[in-house]
């Protein structure tokens, strides 16, 4: 439900699933990239291709803090920065938003405090958990982003595994009103799961409501 | 209060049965502490001790950065400024004793998980193949995908040396190398485990191409180091006993279907030279058998070529010429091939893939044959056959000047 933006029934069914697809992997992007890269670069090197290892190491050469110490700091700048461009008006909100991400960033890179491929990482991050289209489910992917950045640097790729096991089984216990948080992934014996998730069907094909719902109507207006 | 302790319990025994022994969790590193390694150089020391030595080069970063700052790339440079690897070297008992003392006079950590080459000297190779490589292949930092070269005449430690005198980063060349070696099918790459099967299938015999040192002109009478592939190294017992030079490899590679392309000179009748290249070629081994008993060889090899290439001005679009220019390819590659025979046989090693080709196509008798195929192999009559096709002759019908001519 949390993919599903009212554009998508709009457009061509193919357009639809394209931007719908490209929203699943942006939150997975959202929720994880942080906590991979910091689990690439100091518990798996032998993962990273060797080319863009060494463009990482001499990126990183004289930066004095830790991957997860940046990122973790970034992460908290970027907060900071967006509830910033909130409160204010929105005529120097602008001004915020550039000072912090292009004064700042760029002295901070330049000065050696924080590599600039971890302000790629956080930028990417950022503009994934834009996408969204639904506000408190990008809250909520902001909130275990950073956990997903503590388990990375206590464990690496194991840890970052454990997380997200645990978190599948805790969105897995969530109901809302009565319809699984997962639904259709895990409710009714996988009835709709084809129709209305990662690819956005033909609306012929869909002419009932989700089941999962449990609606007294089973047919869709319109 | 359910979910809770489901979730701890989750967690205990998650986090409870990592296999870690020492502590509960990985180890961390930083990426910026680590030097990669990317070439290994083993040899062995001469002094009949067997000790080894161990040469490893990574990228220098330090000099590229500072180039970069500085703007001006030739500024005056001392030690390890202004080369292309930073190289490091040292001596041990075995060779993860060296690669242990190698840390030890390492500011960085050795990070072995991105070594791309070995390159194994002479005097090693001559000793033992397997011992060379056994830690690498053992060890889980590094990789079996890394790629294997012999150095004929100097040792590793000589080769990744003097080419770091170049102005070349040295995996940079032998990259390089490996992507060209398909042009001339004289040699080929090899990797780790494709030589730890070979070890094991062919009676412990293998071959392993090798690449040399050689001067080369460069402007104006300033001599460079380069490196060559030079054809292959053979091994029987896991002793280098041999090399196969360029002017024979292609043969070897002719026989054991590694040719991709490669280019032939001919004559023509009127004295000329022809160039054809190969595009496709294939090799049977069709093993002949009275009784249990192997009697003879045929090999026989199907070549495909094109004609790119004429010197002279005359008529070749003609079945006559066609022919006569297939029949002398035919005679080129047959005695390239005769001669590398001959040598294998003298070798006694089976580096060839006879032994795997009889294997496949005729495994009952070949279950025979199998524990007594060292006794047999170098006694073998072999005998080939090659026919040669010329396939096309490109766009001119005619070579310049033809008509000038008539």
């Amino acid at each position: 439900m949390f993919f599903q933006a009212p554009e998508d029934y709009a457009q061509n069914y193919v357009i639809g699933s394209f931007l719908r697809c490209i929203r699943y992997v942006n939150s997975l992007i959202a929720l994880l990239l942080p906590g991979f890269y910091i689990s690439i670069t100091t518990f798996h090197q032998e993962m990273i291709p060797t080319l863009l290892a060494i463009t990482i190491i001499r990126s990183k050469a004289e930066v004095p803090f830790p991957t997860s110490t940046s990122i973790i700091f970034m992460l908290l700048a970027f907060e900071v920065l967006i509830e910033a461009g909130f409160r204010l008006p929105r005529t120097i909100g602008q001004t915020i938003s550039i000072i912090g991400a292009l004064v700042v960033g760029q002295a901070a890179v330049q000065a050696k405090i924080i590599s600039p491929v971890v302000v790629i990482i956080i930028a990417l991050t950022g503009m994934a958990g834009f996408t969204m289209p639904n506000q408190d489910f990008a809250n909520a992917l902001r909130i275990y982003r950073l956990l997903f950045v503590l388990c990375a640097t206590i464990a690496g790729l194991y840890g970052l595994g454990l997380g997200f096991l645990l978190l599948v089984y805790h969105l897995n216990t969530i109901e809302t009103f009565g319809v699984p948080y997962f639904s259709p992934f895990v409710a009714n014996e996988g009835r709709d799961i084809t129709k209305d998730t990662i690819i956005r069907a033909p609306l012929h094909l869909m002419k009932k409501r989700p089941s999962s719902l449990k609606t007294t109507n089973k047919k869709r207006q319109g | 209060m359910r979910k809770v302790i489901v979730f701890s319990m989750i967690t205990l025994l998650l986090i409870s049965f990592t296999g870690c022994k020492k502590s509960f969790l990985p180890e961390s590193r930083e990426i910026d502490d680590l030097q990669l390694v990317q070439v290994i150089g083993i040899d062995m020391l001469p002094n009949g001790s067997h000790s080894f030595l161990i040469t490893i080069a990574s990228k220098n970063l330090a000099e590229e950065s500072s180039q970069v700052s500085s703007g001006s790339t030739d500024e005056e440079s001392t030690g390890s400024k202004g080369k292309k690897a930073l190289v490091l070297s040292s001596e041990g008992d075995t060779i993860f004793d060296a690669v242990r003392k190698l840390q030890t006079h390492s500011d960085k950590t050795l990070f072995w998980g991105h070594s791309y080459y070995y390159l194994i000297g002479e005097e090693a190779a001559r000793d033992n193949i397997s011992k060379c490589i056994d830690f690498f292949t053992r060890d889980h930092e590094l990789r079996v995908e890394s790629k294997i070269y012999i150095i004929k005449g100097s040792t590793a430690k000589d080769l990744i040396e003097q080419f770091n005198q170049s102005s070349y980063y040295i995996l940079d060349k032998l990259d390089s190398l490996g992507k060209n070696i398909k042009l001339l099918s004289k040699s080929e790459e090899m990797k780790i485990h494709e030589l730890m099967r070979f070890l094991d299938i062919h009676h412990a015999s293998a071959r392993i191409p090798c690449i040399y040192l050689v001067d080369r002109d460069k402007e104006r009478e300033k001599k460079i180091k380069d490196i060559d592939t030079c054809g292959y190294a053979i091994f029987s017992d896991l002793k280098l006993v041999g090399f196969i030079d360029t002017d024979i490899s292609r043969g070897l590679n002719l026989i054991t279907n590694t040719v991709n392309s490669s280019i032939v000179a001919v004559k023509d009748m009127t004295g000329q030279d022809v160039s054809l290249e190969i595009i496709n070629s294939k090799t049977e081994v069709i093993p002949f058998f009275n009784g249990d008993n192997l009697e003879r060889i045929l090999l026989k090899t199907k070549v495909v070529s094109n004609l790119g290439e004429i010197q002279s001005q005359i008529d070749f679009a003609n079945e006559s010429y066609i022919s006569y220019i297939e029949s002398r390819q035919s005679e080129v590659l047959k005695n390239e091939m005769e001669e590398v025979l001959k040598k294998v046989l003298e070798f006694r090693s089976d580096c060839l893939e006879i032994c795997d080709r009889i294997r496949l196509k005729r495994p009952l008798k070949w279950r025979k044959i199998e524990d007594k195929w060292m006794q047999i192999f170098p006694n073998i009559k072999f005998d080939i056959q090659v026919e040669s096709k010329v396939k096309g002759t490109y766009e001119l019908k005619e070579p310049s000047g033809y008509k000038w001519r008539e």
